[in-house]
């Protein structure tokens, strides 16, 4: 396996909620956990989706990464550097050498982009902040544009003056501007007519192949991950649920919030199964046990009590949850996590208390 | 056939600007009867808003509006003010797109909801709040009668969109707008309020219209779509799940530029080349012409007539009227 562009091991970002007069009355700070125990690889060159719906922590995972956001456990590894020493203080020499490896695209691209600046000003930027001397900025602001597919012309141009696909291709040329060797692409279509999308998702695949670009993409359209990531990452409340080959996870999903998403927005075929009850739990109401039990279909008694561990189904494909399905038929998907359920429930009965011990699954 | 309950007679809307007229609706023509529900599908600029605007006479006074726009009979651009906002609410109503901005922030929901009901003359406020809670409860909100007593920042948004929905129907409207309902909703929330559109369908005596530029939604949702590209409407076609009655190149390049319409192990995605027309621009062919990959000499220079295949099966393309 090649080296790992990016290394997340066991993120974990807390943060205290209420005002400082709630928190000097009530006595003591009242926490959230956006993300918990979060880790996750992407080898150079591959690239990687995250998936989740809104207040999942795929930003603030993005965020951190990038060190908008500080976090409390856990290391980050970019190529090879680790940031020992500077978690909690991000700014410095070091972390400067390391953010220059990484390269970011905002979710709303028009606001990313500074109004007051031109587009040459905005693209030549990361070379200003890290003191990069001696080169003519404009022309590399303009083999940058070259690169993205906009005309020269755009050079000169204020951010109100581009549409929606010609701002997150500025984007990207500000954030490929440096040569990382990560990109992180946080919602590159969002707010994209269809026939916009498809040519910023084809910029993105050909610059990747292109400069050998780590990719982390972050996006709630499954059909896009499946596209373009050789991995997927499943998220749900600050938890990855699923993790897997494109194709395993996609063909085998595990975990049965992967497959409500998945029949969310797959099923176009008229017989489409019941949506998912329920809404996301708030985060300052995490529920116990699985955070997926409150809306689960299959869930046990179980669920509700003992959180699940991370158990490894197949080599590089591993699941969040006490009762998995796992088949290589897709059609019998929901017999045999009913079947386990079962079993689990009886086990429970007879008081053999399974403990934190996760059951132990055919090729493991 | 039961009587048009809207019908759209050659409508144009028109902004006069420094630079020239804009012409946001080009002479669009398109019948919705009762019990139809029609999906309304482009990109921006397409003139979706301003159809949407139109028909609920929401236009700014500074629009020029060509053509009739017929609703139950009746021409609304006749209309007086009084007798528009008569009809608002009442005869048409909306679901935005946003959940979060539909209420009114500073008011519970139930006073909202009460208030929604001001025409009904024959119900004391008492029978309006047990009507506005039962309506609550079969749009499936937990717990009506707190809900009732809650303020709209105390809601998620897929429950907020569930008490649009109660505020709609409500209303017992003729005809109901749903304006792109579920782009601000996640992906298993979005599925949930599909279901209890899906369900309003039989609660409403009259035609829902759904605003989307999700083709997918469309495919599920509706019986019949219509796609409009520059102000133009370019198809009218019977829809079900596998599209298989588009005949419209633009229709079909849509329908392929979606993800989930993308064969799996392509290497890239398809795209539609080129911009939407200027729409300062003074219009010589078929307005898709530039971008379309089936394009002929004439389309360039001659507007195609709209080609009528059968009810409710309509396009506008020099190729399909060969």
């Amino acid at each position: 396996m090649m080296r790992a562009v990016l290394d997340i091991q066991n993120i974990t970002v807390r943060r205290r909620t209420g005002n400082i007069f709630a928190r000097l009355t009530s006595g003591r700070a009242k926490e959230i956990t956006l993300i918990e125990g979060v880790s996750l690889a992407i080898p150079a060159g591959s690239t990687l989706a995250l998936v989740g719906e809104s207040g999942s922590g795929k930003t603030t995972l993005a965020h951190t990464v990038v060190g908008l956001e500080p976090f409390d456990e856990g290391k980050i590894v970019v190529d090879g550097e680790s940031g020992e020493g500077w978690n909690l203080s991000w700014y410095g020499r070091p972390w400067q050498r390391i953010r220059r490896k990484i390269g970011i695209t905002f979710q709303d691209a028009v606001a990313s982009l500074d109004p007051r600046m031109t587009v040459a000003a905005s693209i030549a930027a990361p070379f200003r902040i890290h003191g990069i001397r001696g080169r003519d900025l404009r022309a590399e602001a303009a083999a940058l544009l070259d690169q993205v597919g906009l005309a020269r012309a755009f050079l000169d141009r204020y951010p109100h003056q581009l549409s929606g696909g010609q701002a997150r291709r500025v984007s990207i040329a500000r954030a490929i501007a440096l040569k990382p060797q990560l990109l992180i692409a946080d919602e590159p279509t969002a707010g994209l007519d269809l026939s916009v999308q498809g040519e910023v998702l084809n910029l993105l695949s050909g610059l990747r192949t292109r400069l050998g670009l780590g990719c982390l993409l972050i996006t709630h359209n499954l059909p896009v991950a499946r596209h373009m990531a050789e991995r997927v990452a499943i998220m749900y409340l600050g938890r990855i649920v699923e993790a897997g080959p494109a194709t395993a996870v996609f063909e085998n999903p595990a975990h049965p919030y992967t497959k409500a998403l998945l029949n969310a927005r797959g099923g176009s075929g008229g017989k489409r199964p019941a949506a998912l009850s329920g809404e996301v739990p708030s985060l300052a109401q995490r529920p116990l046990g699985c955070e997926f039990s409150t809306r689960c279909p299959v869930a046990q008694q179980r669920c509700r009590i003992e959180a699940p561990i991370e158990t490894t189904i197949k080599a590089g494909h591993q699941v969040r949850c006490h009762f998995p399905s796992i088949s290589t038929d897709s059609q019998s998907l929901w017999e045999d996590s009913r079947w386990l359920g079962g079993r689990g429930a009886v086990a429970g009965r007879k008081g053999a208390r399974l403990a934190v011990s996760n059951i132990r699954l055919a090729g493991s | 056939m039961n009587a048009p309950l809207l019908e759209l007679r050659r409508l144009s809307v028109a902004y006069e600007t420094a630079a020239g007229p804009v012409r946001a609706l080009r002479e669009v023509d398109m019948t919705v009867r009762k019990g139809d529900i029609v999906g309304i599908v482009g990109e921006s600029g397409s003139g979706k808003s301003t159809m949407v605007s139109a028909i609920m006479t929401l236009l700014p006074p500074k629009a020029k509006v060509g053509g009739q726009l017929l609703f139950n009979g009746t021409d609304l651009n006749g209309l007086s003010a009084e007798e528009r906002r008569a009809l608002r609410g009442n005869g048409i109503a909306t679901i935005s797109q946003d959940p979060f901005t539909a209420f009114n922030p500073v008011v519970p929901i139930g006073k909202q909801l009460v208030e929604f009901q001001h025409w009904r003359r024959d119900l004391d406020a008492a029978k309006r709040w047990r009507r506005a809670e039962e309506m609550l409860a079969r749009c499936g909100l937990s717990d009506p009668a707190l809900r009732m007593r809650q303020y709209p920042h105390q809601l998620s948004g897929g429950m907020r969109q569930r008490i649009a929905i109660a505020a709609v129907l409500l209303t017992d409207p003729l005809l109901l707008i749903a304006d792109e309902p579920t782009t601000a909703l996640d992906a298993t929330t979005e599925m949930q309020i599909i279901d209890l559109l899906l369900e309003a369908r039989s609660m409403v005596d009259g035609a829902i219209l759904f605003v989307s530029h999700d083709m997918g939604l469309v495919g599920t949702f509706c019986d019949r779509v219509v796609v409009l590209y520059a102000g133009e409407l370019l198809e009218i076609a019977p829809v079900d799940a596998s599209f298989s009655a588009l005949r419209h190149p633009y229709s079909q390049a849509l329908l392929a530029c979606d993800p989930l319409h993308v064969p799996l192990g392509a290497t890239t995605f398809p795209t539609i080349s080129g911009h939407v027309p200027d729409p300062l621009a003074v219009q010589r062919g078929c307005a898709f012409a530039e971008r379309c990959d089936r394009r002929m000499p004439d389309c360039a220079v001659q507007v195609p007539d709209l080609v009528r295949f059968s009810e409710g099966a309509v396009a506008r393309c020099h190729r399909l009227s060969a």
